[in-house]
């Protein structure tokens, strides 16, 4: 019943956009601004509905909003095109700042203490695992299906490049279903901790990897040793930004409990444009100041809550966007060689997670369920492809395609092998459940009519 | 500027005046009446706007469009939701239509002062001199029980009659004056001429009202009783933003559009919905960003837009007094309303505000600005002599 509702939805919200853009159409009426407002309006409710499919079927939410979005875009219906979406990053950006508020306000020095060391062998075992099994096959591919050309060097570097990308995880997927699924315990901790700990190094490293491969190729000229500088640079102003952040919103917490949700969002909105301005990144920004907040005041439960009032909607936004911006087109012309990468990944991630955890002493069980958190890929993936395909013209474009193609399967398979482990190890629902709703006694229609 | 920092900005003033608008227990009592609605914070957005110290522009203005169509789709819902035919049923039949014709004939002579002072200012080709003083009616019909509510305390219970009479009048006037600047958007175009066109307005009336009731109908499927709040804030958002956006591409009114999805919503949903809650909860933010914003497209204006709004706005305050007593006197006989009740009604609030920055984004042109510059002005000044003017309709009455 409840998914035949969800189908009426569905069609008749997708039904009143297309006749909307068609009536618009007709009379000339609807310009940029109005196609942005209609699209993230239609995107919402359509994302929201189908969560709720992907939340019937056990699948995590965002996976609907990812698919929702998939579905919206110019791959799909067409409803929501790159143009619609375009003037929408600014949204965008809030909810990720958002989101990364939440992933720094977990991350409690006293819960991670004990495990800070089976942390940082996960981190470095499984970008060992996940660089070493990557580069061996992709650089076989590459170099006998001469995808990238018949030189050996670009083989070479263009499987590097891939294997450090393929270390990069999704923070944001993993706080998202970490949230749905209100887990905690040490599967649930191991994947927060580690995937922040890699957002950090696989910038720098990426940083080292792409000055390096510019300075072999000779591509991109006066790029060499300038984009591992940069990006030294931009964690550096990151953490310092989100330093500064996190005292700004200590004393707001610390003044008053009033407004809190609109208090941060406003706080949101400033990081955002100072990223942009200064070239921060928002997500590391917006962990420093949350981690900050939980860690050195009493405000972190404050700012989780403020947060969590509103977090379905920031998600539905975030991923659903994230769905739409995904190249379809890419996984449908090279699904081959994007399935062999994401097999690879998922193997070097999953066995270089039990490696790390085994060597840190810690239960063979977590690595078991833990290695599902890190499948995720998105922002920082995507930021990579898109560098490589600007500085590497000649080779460049190819790469980032393929890099495209494997996000879109790993930001969809993901989400869904995270919940299953949570769920297998015993860790959802450990976390108080949300607020069930009670009807008020005796409450009258607004204004006492 | 870009969107963001002016947003900023908003949300910042907002967030100070949400704190201290409705909290003003320190201020001399006398200027605590002067600024009981919280119409201060129109000045503040003059101040930081292209009027005052151009901190945000007039080309910065342009960017805020959506969140405007958002702001006024929320207003419209909010008052589409209070029409709920249950509710309605349980007010004297007399008292409604009683409300109803002050209304309209307010309006009608406001409609017809607006033409001849309008055409008198500046040359107005026809259907934009109709459209107009439709939308300068339209703000000038409307009442706000803000003030009267804030006040009521003060008065004795031997008032309470009176004051409740004057509540729904002041609630349920809205209607007609929405209703009017929605088929204003239907049925003259948006171009400088103004032309009326029954033909594509009707059509896109139909379509409004299959789109309204397609919107009400999702919203119930939604089955929003085995979400969480959270959730249902989600939907909540999401369906404002999708009737916003709705109306800002067809260019229909989203006061208007909204209104009719929220009388769909108020007669299909229970009285408990938590639909009530989420739009209450926002309420006193939202009437300081509208204040704010709206103070920002202010942009001053010559002598000829000053004398107009003092002209309406005296006007209006007879015709409040006056339709009221005649309305009075057809509906309600020997339980007809004291002579000076009508003064109660000089406020005007928000939605007057909204009704004129809807019609100066749909519209956007020279004599949209003065029509703005004069609804603005005669709330401000009907804002500020509300406390006074309802202490005269209820204190000695």
């Amino acid at each position: 019943m409840r998914a035949a509702k969800l189908g009426l939805v569905i069609v008749t919200i997708t039904a009143l956009a297309a006749l909307v853009r068609n009536l618009g159409a007709e009379s000339g009426t609807g310009g940029a601004v109005a196609k942005s407002t209609l699209a993230l309006g239609f995107l919402l409710l359509f994302a929201f509905a189908l969560g709720q499919v992907a939340y019937m079927a056990r699948a995590p939410k965002i996976t609907g909003f990812l698919l929702a979005g998939i579905i919206a875009g110019p791959f799909g219906l067409g409803i929501v095109t790159n143009e619609d979406s375009a003037p929408l990053q600014l949204v965008n950006g809030l909810a990720l700042s958002l989101i990364a508020f939440t992933a720094g306000g977990e991350l409690k020095i006293s819960r991670f203490k004990p495990r800070i060391y089976a942390l940082g062998q996960v981190v470095l075992f499984q970008t060992a695992y996940t660089f070493a099994a990557v580069f061996v096959v992709m650089f076989s591919w590459l170099y006998f299906t001469e995808l990238l050309g018949q030189s050996a060097m670009v083989a070479f570097c263009g499987a590097a490049l891939l294997g450090i990308i393929s270390t990069a995880n999704s923070p944001a997927t993993a706080i998202a279903v970490i949230t749905e699924t209100k887990s905690r315990g040490p599967v649930s901790d191991v994947i927060l901790g580690a995937t922040v700990i890699k957002d950090v190094t696989v910038v720098a490293i990426f940083g080292v990897a792409a000055s390096v491969t510019a300075t072999i190729m000779g591509a991109g000229e006066g790029i060499g040793g300038h984009l591992a500088t940069d990006m030294v640079t931009e964690i550096g102003l990151s953490v310092a930004l989100g330093l500064f952040a996190g005292a700004v919103m200590i004393a707001y917490l610390n003044t008053t409990e009033e407004n809190v949700a609109l208090f941060i969002v406003g706080a949101a909105l400033v990081v955002v444009e100072l990223c942009y301005a200064i070239g921060a990144d928002i997500l590391l920004v917006s962990i420093t100041a949350g981690f900050i907040v939980e860690n050195y005041s009493s405000g972190g439960e404050k700012l989780i809550r403020g947060i969590e009032t509103s977090s379905a909607t920031i998600y539905v936004i975030f991923f659903s966007l994230a769905g739409q911006g995904l190249d379809i087109d890419a996984l449908a012309t090279l699904w081959p060689l994007a399935a062999a990468l994401v097999i690879v990944r998922a193997a070097g991630v999953r066995y270089g997670t039990m490696a790390g955890l085994s060597k840190a002493g810690e239960p063979k069980e977590i690595g078991k369920n833990a290695w599902a958190g890190f499948i995720g890929q998105a922002g920082v993936s995507i930021g990579f492809a898109v560098l490589i395909s600007s500085q590497f013209p000649s080779w460049g474009p190819k790469l980032a395609a393929l890099i495209m193609a494997g996000i879109v399967i790993n930001q969809i398979v993901g989400p869904v092998l995270m919940k299953r482990s949570l769920v297998r190890a015993g860790e959802a629902g450990r976390t108080s459940p949300g607020k069930p709703y009670t009807k008020p006694e005796g409450q009258s229609s607004p204004d006492g009519l | 500027m870009n969107t963001a920092w002016i947003v900023i900005a908003i949300v910042t003033v907002s967030y100070l005046g949400a704190n201290v608008v409705f909290t003003k227990d320190r201020l001399p009592a006398a200027i605590r009446d002067v600024f009981l609605t919280g119409w201060e914070f129109f000045i503040v957005g003059v101040a930081i706007g292209p009027a005052g110290l151009n901190i945000i522009s007039s080309a910065d203005l342009v960017q805020l469009d959506p969140f405007i169509a958002l702001g006024l789709g929320w207003a419209g819902l909010i008052f589409g939701s209070q029409f709920h035919y249950n509710d309605l049923k349980k007010i004297d039949p007399a008292m409604i239509r009683l409300t109803v014709a002050q209304a309209v004939m307010v309006g009608a002579c406001l409609f017809f002062l607006c033409a001849v002072i309008l055409s008198i200012l500046m040359p107005v080709p026809f259907g934009a001199l109709v459209s107009s003083s439709l939308a300068v009616a339209a703000a000038g019909a409307i009442s706000s029980p803000t003030a009267i509510s804030l006040m009521s305390s003060r008065f004795p219970k031997s008032q309470n009659t009176l004051k409740r009479a004057l509540m729904i009048i002041a609630t349920l006037d809205v209607g007609p004056a929405l209703l009017v600047i929605g088929f204003v958007f239907l049925f003259f175009s948006h171009d400088a001429s103004g032309q009326f066109s029954f033909g594509r307005g009707s059509l896109l009336l139909f379509y409004s009202m299959v789109i309204s009731a397609a919107l009400a109908g999702v919203f119930r499927l939604f089955d929003r009783d085995n979400l969480t709040d959270d959730d249902n804030l989600a939907v909540f958002i999401g369906f404002i933003i999708f009737i916003s956006g709705i109306a800002f591409y067809l260019q229909l009114s989203p006061l208007f559009l909204s209104l009719l999805v929220g009388v769909f919503l108020a007669n299909t949903l229970s009285h408990d919905d938590r639909i009530y809650a989420a739009l209450h909860s926002t309420e006193k933010p939202f009437y300081v960003v509208l204040l704010v914003v709206s103070g920002m497209w202010w942009q001053g204006g010559g002598l000829g837009m000053w004398v107009m709004a003092i002209a309406i706005t005296v006007a209006r305050l007879w015709l409040k007094q006056e339709c009221l007593n005649v309305a009075s006197e057809y509906y309600l006989k020997d339980k007809r309303l004291p002579p000076n009740a009508g003064l109660g009604l000089g406020a005007q609030g928000s939605l007057a505000l909204a009704i004129g920055l809807n019609f100066l984004i749909g519209y956007p042109g020279e004599v949209s600005h003065l029509v703005y510059g004069v609804i603005a002005i005669c709330v401000i000044i009907n804002e500020a002599m509300a406390p006074a003017l309802i202490g005269k309709a209820l204190g000695k009455s």
